[in-house]
């Protein structure tokens, strides 16, 4: 259920240092290998095929099965390649006028099966990225990148259409590399369905073993390359039926690690003192999104195409109050369409007001008149509109809940629209929806926000789902998107941000933080704030605090 | 006699109640700092996640729950009847046509039907679920009507009727209906439990009654994501639902044998 | 010989118009089987269409369903895209464990409920008929979500006895011993069990009782004691053999309660059988896995309600195999 605010792809800039991991300095226990960590998660994954996982249990363990060119440093920057650290590839080499980048492999590297990985494999995985057939979500983000080509079986050459600031990181990180040798053969049209999707054969330290359906899914330390052994003997994510129970087995030590916990439980972790809790800044925010054009798209929406309406029931809500009764203290409201960690952000833009008079003042002036029961009405018009939610997340049913007795004190009708996922997705394709709350993560780099606000989204595949057209809106997020000088950017950004706000097309509602819970026992390490798994490999039980699971017997991989 | 009583009370209380309570269901006090108070002065039964007050909204859902599952058990009564008899009285060819589709129905557990049906609708009118319900709940009270049809088909009484040239329809409504009315009216007494724990089972996997109209079922399930630190939320609306079913059945069986204890099915 | 070849011809009948009901059905509903727990930017429509061709959910329901019976003439259930494998492969994963559960609750709730339905009867309209007769009434009105909940929160939350949710420990060694793996999936079945067997054993016990005090009261039984044969031999011989009857035939008509309630009680405690599996594909629009399960479900009935028929024959040889002249069920 909570993992509907899937933790978002990354962002541009450094974020503060998560608290988790300078528990441990330099403890008492040593770092040998062995032990177990146990990772609750809510719904299992989709599949293990990295360019069409969607997932974010399955992304977790593609992290730790599969290896990048390089990885991603600390900080999150995705502009050159400062930061980034050798992973698959030892060393890479720009060349002069930045259009390729050679990459050296690791000539150490082997899949799980053995066989040694070398640069055609690199080739293929950007083929079969890119291949309009497998059509994976992440080909998009690739486009900039021409060819992959085999220089000699340890060298891989990425070549560039153009220069950008992240196309290392395009290359790099986007890129997951696939054993060509066990692909070659995949029907690209139907990868969910290849022997990989499930049992994937990859690079990284940790190898799949089992995968129960929604029971449990092993991982083992690899040993095959007898390079960069993970500490950690094995990696087991017990799949739980909901986020209460997932949240239950960590409280009671069944499993030691659970990434999203809960407001409502956000003090029995505290209070349990097996548990250190890690809070991480916000990656996604949500909000009330109006459709400001109706159904056949033509014509402005009868109650939301006008902007004083608009500002009116914005002005009507009290944001403060329902970001606190859903979330406590694990977010902070929303402002507009950024997070705060975003560089393009503006912690200075203020809302519109929370004013019920102002509210019902605007709408008296607009014409809509109260009728004898209350509800308002413009001429024959009644303003009666649906707010479409998912199901599946249980912050935004409570939020529509509160947003429509907030809704009803003003004289508005409003009805619930619940969907589940597949529902929801389908009606918000089609814009078929008066109102909904949706959730965004933004991808990184502030030109990110175009594909969901401005007009060039506005289209029918586009992910401006409300429709919302400004030419100054727009006018100030090219400028800003086209700005080398980071002030200047930040100028026309908060322009843009000023203008959206004031147009109310949506009212924003909160950026919730992830509280992760993880047993004491565990030292963790290099826990980076888009990916807790990413330093797993390095995480380790001091044997004094090793239990039965611990034990090399009790691994799977033992066999 | 003791669950006619309480029968005829709960339905009072949820007809009367919600005129007597000080907030209205659906009406949310205070979000920030009347979330989950525990029963008391203010609110008899305590307020929700949403600041509302607990019983109102028992209340109102009860109203909305017996309402549902009564209605859904008349659509299904009728339709049940009117396929039996059909079944029972021509028999031959379209009797096995509509048995095989009554088994068909039987043997698709209900729950995965409503399941199907109402996961994809945004939004349930309170008819709509209603009829939904009817729909999918008639097969076994048509199975029942046919078998009563098909045993006294050919009794004296009835063959005498045909004899003296009673047309098909005159037959179904003077001698077979009468006949099997009690078998009926027991076995809807009885359905009327099923539906309610059955609509209270789905508004409480969020696709029945939707909110912020109330339903035992959904209000146990607000309840539920907080079991621990609120139970009163859903203890409420529990009680409610195993009484009445409890009283239901009760009265059901008492029913039956005040009927005719001999012939009717079972259980 | 010739009844039982037309009861499963039937049978195959009925399986056959519920695929097709429920293959339409499922497709009527809007909704995307490629659509994911959050709003994907990269997830387009365009992507979304192309998986639907590349799984066959592309076309016409007419289009599909003449391609899914052709698939299904070869022996392929399809494949189900929110798990990931072949239609197939995921029921056989889910199936065992529902039959585990099933056969657990249905031979524990059958023993209970007989047995006390013979107390009942025996000691009839005296002070432990009437307790008894009390906690079945109550037993057969719980709802079986709520009871699933109150019984998880007891044994597994407050009491701390039992697991609280899955039908194994996700880490016990793969080496550990068979003794010690049936053991714990004892452990884990040992709750869901319960609540069915509390679902199961207060009809069983009614309906025991009712057949019993029936067959007290048929004038053979009257005069077998007339006759001066012993009270004893009398019960056992003559009574509860043909009593037994009805409450065969309510096994097998139980039997669609029982997969449906075995929605909520599998959702609640995480089992991971039929009943999971189909909630979890209809929510997930994974429409290949729904008509697979559903068609998996009515076949058990299908099954179910034969074998007790045949069963009952045996008893009591009066009863013919022809179902559709059995009782109806309320």
């Amino acid at each position: 259920m909570q993992n509907t605010r899937a933790l978002p792809l990354l962002s541009l800039l450094a974020l503060a240092a998560c608290g988790g991991e300078n528990k441990a300095s330099m403890p008492a226990g040593t770092a040998s290998t062995g032990g177990t960590l146990v990772v609750s998660i809510p719904s299992q994954p989709d599949n293990l095929l990295p360019p069409i996982t969607t997932s974010q249990a399955g992304k977790q363990v593609n992290d730790l099965v599969y290896e990048r060119l390089a990885e991603i440093g600390q900080s999150l920057n995705t502009v050159g390649d400062a930061g980034f650290t050798p992973s698959l590839a030892t060393r890479w080499i720009w060349a002069p006028d930045s259009l390729s980048i050679a990459f050296q492999l690791d000539s150490a590297a082997r899949w799980h099966d053995g066989v040694p990985v070398r640069a055609s494999d690199v080739a293929f995985s950007f083929a079969l990225f890119t291949d309009p057939k497998t059509a994976s979500p992440a080909a998009p983000l690739m486009a900039n990148i021409d060819s992959v080509t085999v220089r000699d079986s340890l060298t891989a050459v990425a070549w560039f259409r153009k220069r950008t600031p992240e196309q290392f990181f395009e290359i790099a990180f986007q890129l997951y590399v696939l054993p060509k040798h066990r692909l070659a053969d995949a029907d690209r049209a139907r990868l969910a369905a290849s022997p990989l999707a499930t049992r994937p054969i990859g690079s990284g330290p940790f190898r799949v073993v089992r995968w129960e359906p929604n029971q449990v899914l092993e991982l083992a330390a690899d040993t095959t390359a007898g390079r960069r052994r993970a500490t950690l003997d094995r990696v087991v994510f017990t799949i739980a039926p909901d986020a209460v129970t997932a949240f239950t087995r960590v409280a009671t030590g069944e499993a030691d690690l659970y990434e999203a916990v809960r407001p409502d439980k956000l003090a029995e972790a505290r209070s349990n003192k097996q548990l250190v809790l890690t809070l991480s800044p916000a990656l996604d925010y949500n909000y009330l999104g109006f459709n400001l054009v109706d159904a056949g798209g033509k014509k402005p929406h009868r109650i939301f195409g006008d902007r004083v309406v608009r500002r009116a029931l914005t002005m009507a809500t009290d944001r403060r109050g329902i970001v606190a009764n859903i979330y406590d203290s694990l977010a902070i409201q929303a402002r507009g369409p950024f997070t705060v960690a975003q560089v393009s952000a503006d912690t200075s833009l203020r809302p519109l007001p929370y004013s019920v008079d102002s509210a019902n003042a605007l709408l008296d002036a607009a014409g809509w008149k109260r009728g004898a029961d209350s509800l308002r009405a413009k001429g024959t018009t009644p303003l009666r509109f649906g707010i479409l939610v998912p199901t599946t997340s249980v912050a935004r049913m409570r939020a529509a809940v509160l947003f429509q007795e907030q809704f009803r004190r003003i004289g508005a009708d409003v009805s619930i629209e619940s969907a589940d996922m597949g529902g929801f997705i389908s009606r918000m394709g089609s814009r078929n929806f008066d109102t909904l709350l949706g959730a965004w993560a933004p991808d990184p780099g502030p030109g990110s926000v175009r594909d969901a606000w401005t007009s060039s989204g506005a289209v029918a595949r586009g992910n401006n789902l409300g429709s919302y057209r400004s030419p100054a809106f727009d006018a100030q997020v090219d400028s800003g998107t086209a700005a080398f000088d980071p002030a200047a950017m930040r100028v026309h950004f908060a322009r843009a941000w000023r203008i959206i706000a004031d147009d109310a097309p949506a009212i924003w509602l909160a950026e919730p933080r992830r509280a992760m819970a993880v047993n004491a026992r565990i030292v963790t390490s290099g826990i980076r704030p888009d990916a807790w798994w990413a330093g797993v490999a390095k995480w380790y039980i001091p044997a004094e605090k090793r239990i039965a699971r611990d034990a090399p017997a009790a691994s799977g991989a033992a066999r | 006699m003791i669950a006619g009583g309480t029968l005829l009370a709960i339905a009072l209380l949820v007809l009367i109640g919600p005129l007597l309570v000080a907030y209205a269901p659906y009406e949310q006090v205070d979000i920030i700092n009347g979330v989950h108070l525990r029963p008391g002065a203010r609110h008899a039964l305590g307020t929700d996640a949403f600041s509302r007050d607990v019983l109102s909204r028992v209340l109102d859902g009860g109203r909305i729950s017996l309402a549902v599952a009564v209605s859904a058990v008349c659509i299904e009564t009728m339709v049940g009847v009117l396929w039996g008899v059909a079944a029972g009285m021509i028999g031959g060819t379209l009797d096995t046509v509509l048995m095989r589709c009554v088994d068909a129905g039987m043997s698709v557990p209900r729950v995965l039907l409503m399941l199907a049906l109402l996961s994809a609708m945004p939004q349930v009118p309170v008819w709509l679920l209603v009829v939904i319900l009817g729909a999918t709940g008639w097969f076994s009270i048509a199975r029942l009507v046919r078998g009563e049809v098909r045993g006294i088909r050919n009794a004296d009484f009835v063959l005498a009727a045909r004899a003296l040239g009673a047309t098909h329809r005159r037959l179904a409504m003077r001698h077979l209906l009468p006949h099997v009315a009690g078998p009926v009216l027991v076995a809807s007494t009885l359905a009327v439990g099923q539906v309610i724990v059955l609509e209270a089972g789905l508004s409480w996997l969020g696709i029945g009654v939707r909110p912020p109209r109330a339903s035992w079922g959904n209000i146990i399930r607000d309840g539920t994501e907080f079991i621990q630190n609120a139970p009163w939320v859903s203890v409420a609306p529990g009680i409610c639902l195993v009484v009445v079913v409890l009283a239901l059945s009760a009265f059901g069986d008492g029913l039956r044998d005040a009927l005719a204890p001999r012939q009717l099915p079972l259980t | 010989m010739h009844a039982l070849i037309r009861r499963i011809w039937h049978g195959l009948v009925v399986i056959a118009i519920v695929a097709t009901a429920v293959f339409v059905l499922v497709r009527l509903a809007p909704g995307d089987p490629f659509a994911t727990a959050l709003e994907n930017s990269r997830l387009t429509p365009a992507l979304r269409e192309q998986w639907r061709a590349a799984y066959g959910l592309d076309g016409s329901i007419g289009t599909q369903y003449v391609r899914w019976i052709t698939a299904l003439l070869h022996g392929d259930l399809g494949f189900s895209t929110s798990t990931g494998q072949p239609v197939a492969r995921a029921i056989a994963h889910a199936l065992p464990n529902t039959l585990a559960l099933m056969s657990v609750s249905l031979l524990v709730a059958f023993a209970a409920g007989i047995t006390i339905g013979v107390v009942q009867a025996r000691r009839r309209d005296r002070f432990t008929d009437r307790i008894l007769g009390a906690v079945t009434l109550i037993g057969g009105a719980l709802p079986d979500f709520w009871l699933s909940l109150v019984v998880l929160l007891a044994g597994a939350y407050w009491l701390r006895l039992f697991p609280v949710g899955g039908a194994s420990d996700p880490l016990l060694p793969l080496a550990a011993g068979t003794l010690t793996r049936l053991r714990d999936q004892l452990w884990h079945l040992a709750l869901p069990a319960l609540t069915l067997v509390i679902l199961i054993a207060a009809p069983v016990a009614r309906q025991q009782r009712t057949a019993l005090l029936d067959r007290f009261d048929a004038d053979w039984v009257r005069t077998a004691t007339a006759k001066g044969v012993a009270h004893g031999t009398v019960f056992r011989r003559h009574v509860l053999r043909t009593a037994l009857g009805p409450v065969v035939t309510l096994a097998g008509l139980a039997l669609p309660a029982l997969v449906g309630g075995a929605v909520f009680v599998e959702s609640v405690f995480a089992w991971p059988g039929m009943g999971r599996l189909a909630a979890g594909a209809i929510a997930a629009r994974d429409y290949h896995l729904v008509v697979g399960c559903v068609v998996v479900g009515a076949a058990m009935v299908v099954m179910g309600s034969l074998i007790a028929d045949v069963v009952m024959q045996r008893l009591d040889p009066r009863a013919t195999v022809d179902g559709d002249d059995r009782p109806g069920r309320t």
